[in-house]
């Protein structure tokens, strides 16, 4: 791996008595998609924010490296971004939770906009824009007013203002926020698109999913605290826990089932509809023995899979259990239903 | 390129932001309409008048007829009482009371009372002058004909003696003919010379007998020459031929004349001797008489030196009557004032307009300008820097290598842009219709204006810093705005503030440059007239750039802490996707929503929520709110207690510092 664009050393940070970054280390390096997840209050926006010399820490210090940043190739040290706040800023593009343009420019003289104070000639300004737009799908609307987007045209209007200036890295503060799952998809898609163009992608997200896909190292966040970081799937692998095994027969007499379940390792069972849930700890054992009793209760299978714990589940459990809470994973997988079906 | 495309942009959010624009642009221009509207015109504004006599006369009524000449809405009342009372009551204006038996006589006072309604402050003075102005004029006119009728008196008598000084003029020169006349009336006199030289008769004898002896002698040598002839006659005879008979018979006559004038002569010397007797006696006749003559002149030359010494006593007594009338007519003369106006009223007032203007707008104008200047700069100026605050963008515009001094010249810009249009719009307007002074020393008036821009714009700009709500920013801009017009002549004078607000009034940029525009415009006072009010609009533009720099900076900075606690206030809500699902399909995505769906939930469908010692709601706010203490307090509560715990914490939760630094951001 190459020397880092960015080097987050021993950065604190605290608003008033509360302190929301402690002690933060952390490497961005070219061409990656690191992935920022932690719950909210766990201190991502801060830290994106002070990655990019928005905010300042009182400790530590975020380092970066201005040969890379400045494509000239003639140096090689690195600088701190608070020293050289006009200069980093060239570097990287930045889209915030709420996007960040003005309601009343049309898309395009958004992006105009943006590019001029981005010091882009007028050339590179069309180019720029033109290549955005269609890289966004926002060729129909570049003449609408921003206010008139859509939720998703609007993200999207925000990740190309934050592109016009073409930035070595594209930071993204909860990109999908408040998004229906279609036009989620649609962003995580952009993302890669971008990526694969060689821009360094550093999001943040709660969706843990999406990002388990999209990102190539995930950074665990949890009260300000780094408290792991790598690939997610040597993540999920380090933290799995239970597996969730999930059968759906007929005629669904669930209770009689579960009545004759006695295992240490199942955590939680519940029945989300048709289908009845088990989280087990040794999927395999559990797995044979509630074929045997449902062959034995004359059930007839209609469905039955082996659900693996997704990064989300992973993140989840170690909230919960550094929480002493280890109830809350089973029953926030599907926090509504499973919540209704337990009551009922 | 930047700055433009800022100025581009401010624009285009100003302007497609109806509700800024509107009230930034337009509405100002509305107001100034209305109150040119209202203002523009030269006449006093309609004042109503009641009106007591106990008698009404000619007099009275010409005060009345002379009050509805001059715009004056008139209304006669029966009593003083009634009349005093309708001010009260907002029916006039003002009330006048004619004395009793008001008429123009000796040894009568006529005094007029006004009665006025002195809570109206700014009325009251203009009322007082108004109508002290009308019945001083009536009253002036009374005077007028009186005076008028002296005067006349005093010029006829002027003129008669004038007339008279001529007659004594005539007369003086007439005594002095006389006594010219009289003089050499004696002088003639004095010179006349009736002596007479003594008459000596006693020759006449002695000559009377030398002419006898002469007489004979020459007898004798008549008679001898006849006798020579007598022979010289008888010798030719005797010799010649000639016959001298005729000669000797003449020389005979001869001879013998000779002889008879020679014996005539004692005759003749007697008779002689008693005409000379004759004469001698009348002689002294004669002289008597002409003593007598001289005697009698000078008695009367004495008469005339008498005669003439009384002219001259008369003629002293001429010039000195003339002298005195010449004294009452050069009295008369020296009264300078000599036209009844002068006298009756012998200093006048005459308001001369430095100006040649004529409606009140037009001297209103200069302080309408501003007054819009200050309101669009400050509201236009103060809106642009909220609006960028409040928008999305305003933290993208944070993160672009752009200098904070970009973003401030081009509000300052866009602003200035605007309000100058907006200025050349009226001032092109007022030109138009008002014929305003526009060119009057217009390069001057123009650096006034901008100036005067520049303060406004910078004043809205640095409200626009400090605030961070459009309402707050509206508020103070209305009352910083409101004060300034306060603390100017445009609702009271100035002098009628107090000692120390007036002297800080003075240093009103409102006041200032109001008075700056006037001086240039209607006046065309010169730069250096100008240039303590222009030094004093520069600086203030400097301090409030000053202020407008560091106050960028302080907020800045909040910007930072308070961008954290926006976002912290965004995760209140829950995700969409977990939101909290109650029944009939009701969502919670918030503590506030779940504190209000426990108000108005059944007992039944809490108990659907709550069971042993969990609750949903616990669960709901500990896994998706990340309320974990909160959720705890809640398990195995009541609904009721549930409400008061939710009530706590939200009370908790909106620290008052909070809100403070969110006006403040």
């Amino acid at each position: 791996m190459s020397e880092p664009i960015f080097k987050i050393r021993n950065v604190s940070k605290s608003f008033g008595s509360k302190t929301v970054l402690s002690n933060i280390n952390l490497d961005i390096y070219a061409g990656e998609v690191l992935g920022v997840i932690g719950s909210s209050g766990s201190g991502k926006t801060t830290l994106l924010n002070t990655i990019i010399g928005f905010l300042k820490p009182e400790k530590g210090d975020v380092l970066f490296r201005q040969a890379h940043l400045l494509k000239s190739g003639t140096g090689s040290g690195y600088d701190s971004v608070y020293r050289k706040k006009f200069l980093v800023k060239q570097t990287y593009g930045f889209a915030s939770q709420l996007p960040s343009f003005y309601k009343k420019l049309s898309v395009k003289e958004n992006l105009d906009y943006f590019g001029t104070l981005y010091d882009l000639s007028k050339t590179a300004i069309v180019q720029n824009r033109n290549t955005l737009l269609k890289l966004m799908d926002l060729n129909l609307a570049e003449n609408t007013l921003a206010e008139n987007l859509s939720g998703g045209m609007e993200r999207r209007l925000d990740i190309a203002c934050a592109m016009m200036h073409d930035p070595d890295v594209l930071i993204l503060d909860e990109p999908t926020a408040d998004l229906d799952p279609l036009l989620k998809n649609h962003i995580w898609q952009l993302l890669r698109s971008i990526n694969k163009k060689g821009t360094t992608v550093l999001v943040s997200s709660h969706h843990l999913q999406d990002m388990e896909k999209l990102c190539t190292r995930v950074a665990l966040l949890k009260y300000g605290k780094i408290v792991d970081i790598g690939p997610p799937d040597e993540i999920r692998i380090k933290y799995q826990k239970a597996e969730e095994i999930v059968i759906e027969s007929y005629p669904g007499d669930y209770k009689k089932l579960l009545s004759k379940l006695k295992l240490k390792s199942i955590i939680k069972t519940g029945v989300n509809g048709t289908e009845l849930s088990i989280f087990t700890t040794n999927p395999a054992k559990v797995l044979h023995r509630i074929l045997h009793i449902v062959e034995e209760a004359k059930e007839e299978i209609i469905e039955l899979r082996v659900i693996k714990p997704t990064l989300e589940d992973v993140f989840l459990s170690m909230s919960s259990k550094k929480e002493n809470d280890v109830n809350y994973l089973s029953a926030d997988k599907d926090d509504d239903q499973e919540i209704k079906i337990e009551v009922g | 390129m930047k700055l433009i495309r800022i100025i581009n942009k401010n624009l285009k959010v100003l302007f497609r932001s109806k509700g800024s624009a509107i009230m930034t642009i337009f509405g100002p221009l509305v107001i100034i309409l209305l109150v040119g509207l209202a203002f523009n015109n030269s006449k006093s504004f309609e004042l109503s008048t009641g009106v007591y006599s106990n008698e009404y006369n000619k007099l009275t009524d010409s005060f009345v007829t002379n009050l509805e000449g001059n715009n004056f809405n008139v209304q006669k009342f029966d009593s003083k009482d009634v009349c005093v009372q309708k001010i009260r009551e907002g029916a006039v204006h003002t009330c006048i009371v004619f004395p009793d038996n008001f008429r123009i006589e000796n040894e009568v006072t006529n005094q007029i009372v006004i009665y006025v309604d002195n809570s109206r402050t700014n009325l009251v003075y203009q009322i007082i002058s108004t109508l002290s102005q009308n019945l001083e004029l009536k009253s002036q006119e009374l005077s007028l004909g009186l005076t008028n009728t002296l005067i006349q008196m005093l010029f006829s008598t002027k003129d008669d003696l004038n007339n008279d000084i001529l007659k004594l003029v005539n007369l003086k020169k007439a005594n002095q003919n006389t006594y010219s006349t009289a003089e050499s009336a004696m002088t003639s006199l004095n010179k006349l010379d009736l002596s007479m030289d003594e008459v000596d008769l006693s020759s006449i004898n002695s000559e009377s007998q030398d002419i006898m002896n002469s007489a004979k002698e020459l007898r004798d040598k008549g008679w001898s020459v006849v006798d020579t002839a007598k022979a010289f006659a008888l010798e030719v005879k005797q010799n010649t031929s000639f016959s001298t008979t005729d000669f000797e018979a003449s020389l005979d006559t001869l001879k013998e004349d000779i002889t008879v004038l020679y014996n005539s002569t004692p005759d003749k010397l007697n008779d002689i001797r008693d005409a000379v007797a004759e004469t001698s006696a009348e002689l002294d006749n004669l002289e008597v008489k002409l003593k007598s003559a001289t005697s009698e002149i000078t008695g009367v030359v004495d008469v005339i030196r008498q005669i003439r010494l009384e002219l001259d006593g008369f003629s002293k007594d001429l010039d000195e009557l003339k002298l005195n009338l010449e004294g009452i007519v050069k009295n008369i003369e020296s009264v300078k004032v000599t036209s009844a106006e002068s006298i009756v009223a012998p200093i006048t007032t005459k308001v001369e307009p430095v100006s040649t203007q004529t409606s009140k707008l037009i001297f209103l104008y200069p302080s309408l300008l501003i007054l819009l200047i200050m309101f669009i700069s400050l509201l236009l100026s103060g809106t642009i820097g909220i609006m960028e605050k409040a928008s999305r963008a305003y933290f993208r515009n944070f993160i672009t290598p752009t200098r904070d001094y970009k973003f401030i010249l081009a509000n300052y810009l866009t602003s200035l842009f605007v309000v100058l249009v907006q200025v050349i719009v009226l001032t092109g307007l007022a030109y138009i219709f008002l014929k305003s002074p526009l060119f009057n020393n217009f390069f001057i008036t123009l650096l006034i204006l901008l100036l005067t821009i520049t303060i406004f714009v910078f004043m809205g700009m640095l409200i626009g810093s400090i605030f961070s709500t459009q309402e707050g920013v509206m508020m103070i801009t209305i009352s910083i705005g409101t004060i300034c017009l306060l603390l100017s002549n445009f609702i009271l004078p100035l002098e009628d503030i107090s000692g120390m607000l007036s002297s800080v009034a003075k240093f009103n940029p409102f006041v200032i440059a109001a008075s700056a525009v006037k001086k240039s415009m209607l006046f065309g006072s010169s730069f250096q007239e100008l240039l303590v009010p222009l030094g004093l609009l520069f600086l203030y533009s400097v301090v409030i750039l000053g202020l407008i720099l560091l106050t960028k900076s302080v907020s800045k900075n909040r910007y930072l802490q308070g961008f954290h606690a926006l976002f912290k206030k965004n995760k209140l809500n829950a995700p969409e996707d977990s939101y909290l699902k109650l029944g009939k399909g009701r969502l919670v995505k918030s503590k506030a929503e779940l504190l209000d769906a426990l108000k108005n939930m059944g007992e039944v469908e809490f108990k659907n929520h709550c069971y042993q010692k969990n609750n949903d709601f616990s669960i709901w706010l500990k896994g998706i709110l990340q309320e974990a203490a909160l959720a705890r307090k809640l398990r195995g509560k009541t609904r009721q207690q549930m409400i008061t715990i939710l009530k706590a914490d939200l009370a908790q939760a909106i620290p008052k510092k909070k809100s403070k630094k969110q006006d403040l951001v």
